[in-house]
């Protein structure tokens, strides 16, 4: 009976990897296993049948099948790896995401921005938000990156399954400081798919898993808390929440909206602006006196200085130390230099102060020495005199 | 699509075989049972961690759960069926698991082109693109099949089990 093998080697000619039949929600598997026997020296064909096939012949038996569910599994991946740097007051600053289907069907995913209170950028500080509202637009596939005349959709429609797209939160920015932190999440609630357009919202499984409620696409579509349902069975598609929890900790949130659990039919992944350029801002300024009590810039007339010194950014500044020249052909007026309004030595006696005057500059220690930091959205207001000479 | 295709021709093919020497055959009284029945494969844990499989009705049925088909032939007959080989393609959507397929008193083999020839994981070769030869991978198995090398008494039952894993986004 051995020899009824064939002991042939097998070569075909496949292109490896090439001829991949994806798997499919709502597709029947479906199996059907034939015996060939002899019975009182009669050779029969016998299919099987889930329940027992008592009857030779083909087409006597019956498919041993159920039906593959839908796998509801999805996940965003913030493209910016880095603080995505802007200024202040720019407008149409982008983050952009990635939305990976690892279902199998396709769906539709409504996708809503929100700001988040925690930076996923270590050392960094979320201080602001970004102009309200933010926008949400999917890459239309012409141009990579976002487009204004290209990418216009607000929801993801019919992602396949396996398939990736870019999705671009665009916001303006008010007027911030440098240093400035804005940390912002991306949303997606699971949709169906099948049908060109916006699909209704899926908010929950047949497996007991419900959505939060929120507001999706840009604020238009509205939705409720899912009620669950558990009816699972080989007969028909079920639908089945395994999407995973956020990738990081901030994409968890109490409220409903940014709420990133395993198996809830959402996924989100956060990203932050920083404003750029220097955190420390002077502001310098001076009005003239005149010994009649005029403005005129005379020799003998002061010169009244007053820097403004302001702190943006997220972060405290450490060994922040302003310096002044005074002006060529002035003297600086001795007893004149001030810090938020006390009178400081003009010699350098600190702990006394931590300012004086060095013969050719101000200088004011705003981190007395090394021992304090210097806190963001506060000002310092430093003032002194000179004569003309 | 051509899958659905390939298939109707099988059946084709094996009713016009068929039909040559089992014209006799339907009005005959019962002979072997075949039967085929498909189980989930699900992880338990006891209360130690230690972890055992379940096999249960598949309810739910996702990309990358493992099913696990038995088969079993029953020969209620008075006579002995003889020369039993079991056919069965490896169901759509999924792939062959390496190493499931099993049978007391069977010889199993494979086929990784439709059924039309079989034989041990070490002959079923491929060519890529370059012309290189590689073993065929498991996943690649369209056909398994399994020659009970006794002849089955009446009352006696045997039982093939094989397993497979739906396939996901690959």
């Amino acid at each position: 009976m051995h020899e009824f093998l064939f002991r042939t080697l097998l070569v075909l000619i496949l292109s490896l990897g090439s001829s991949q039949i994806f798997a499919a929600a709502g597709d029947v598997i479906d199996n059907i296993a034939i015996v060939n026997y002899i019975y009182q020296g009669v050779p029969l064909t016998q299919e099987s049948s889930p329940f027992g096939n008592p009857q030779p012949g083909i087409g006597n038996g019956a498919s041993t099948s159920f039906i593959e569910d839908r796998l509801i599994n999805f996940s965003i991946a913030s493209n910016d790896a880095t603080l995505v740097p802007v200024t202040s007051a720019q407008t149409a600053t982008v983050l952009t995401f990635t939305v990976t289907n690892n279902g199998n069907a396709t769906q539709d995913f409504l996708l809503t921005a929100v700001n988040t209170a925690t930076s996923p950028f270590a050392s960094t500080i979320d201080n602001f938000d970004p102009l309200s509202p933010m926008r949400v637009f999917v890459e239309d596939g012409t141009t990579s990156g976002y487009q204004l005349a290209e990418d216009k959709l607000t929801f993801i429609d019919e992602l396949s399954a396996g398939a990736s797209v870019m999705v671009y939160i665009v916001t303006d920015m008010p007027v911030v400081l440098p240093g400035d932190v804005a940390a912002v999440s991306l949303i997606a609630q699971i949709a169906s798919g099948g049908a060109v357009g916006e699909g209704l919202a899926i908010t929950n499984d047949d497996n007991g898993n419900i959505s939060p409620a929120g507001i999706y696409g840009n604020g238009a579509t509205s939705v409720t808390v899912g009620v669950a349902t558990t009816l699972p069975n080989s007969a028909a598609m079920e639908t089945v929440f395994n999407d995973p929890a956020g990738l990081n900790i901030e994409d968890v949130d109490s409220t409903g909206l940014a709420q990133d659990i395993a198996s809830n039919g959402q996924a989100s992944d956060s990203a932050a602006f920083q404003v750029q350029g220097s955190p420390v801002e002077l502001i310098k300024s001076f009005t003239v006196i005149d010994s009649s009590g005029g403005s005129d810039p005379r020799p003998g007339s002061t010169l009244h200085y007053q820097i403004n010194v302001v702190i943006g950014g997220a972060s405290n500044i450490n060994n922040l130390i302003i310096t002044d020249q005074i002006p060529a052909n002035t003297t600086f007026t001795p007893a004149s230099l001030s810090l938020n309004g006390v009178v400081q030595t003009d010699a350098s006696d600190a702990p006394i102060d931590y300012s004086e005057f060095n013969g050719s500059n101000i200088v004011v220690d705003l981190s007395q020495g090394g021992t304090v930091s210097v806190v963001p959205a506060t000002t310092n207001l430093i003032v002194f005199d000179v004569t003309i000479n | 699509m051509k899958k659905i295709k390939e298939s109707f021709k099988l059946i084709f093919s094996m009713m016009i075989l068929s039909s040559l020497f089992t014209a006799n055959v339907f009005a005959e009284n019962e002979k072997i049972v075949l039967t085929n029945k498909v189980l989930k494969q699900v992880i338990k844990k006891d209360k130690d961690g230690n972890i055992t499989y379940d096999y249960v009705e598949p309810k739910t049925a996702l990309p990358g759960d493992i099913m696990m088909y038995s088969i079993t032939f029953e020969n209620i007959g008075n006579d002995s069926a003889e020369n039993i080989v079991i056919n069965d393609p490896v169901p759509n959507n999924s792939k062959y698991r390496v190493g499931s397929a099993a049978g007391e008193n069977t010889m199993i083999s494979f086929s990784i082109d439709g059924g039309k020839n079989f034989g041990n994981p070490e002959e079923l070769v491929v060519k890529d693109k370059n012309g290189k030869e590689w073993t065929a991978k498991p996943e690649s198995y369209t056909h398994i099949r399994w020659v009970y090398n006794k002849a089955l008494a009446p009352g006696q039952k045997g039982e093939i089990t094989f397993k497979t894993q739906i396939k996901g986004n690959e």
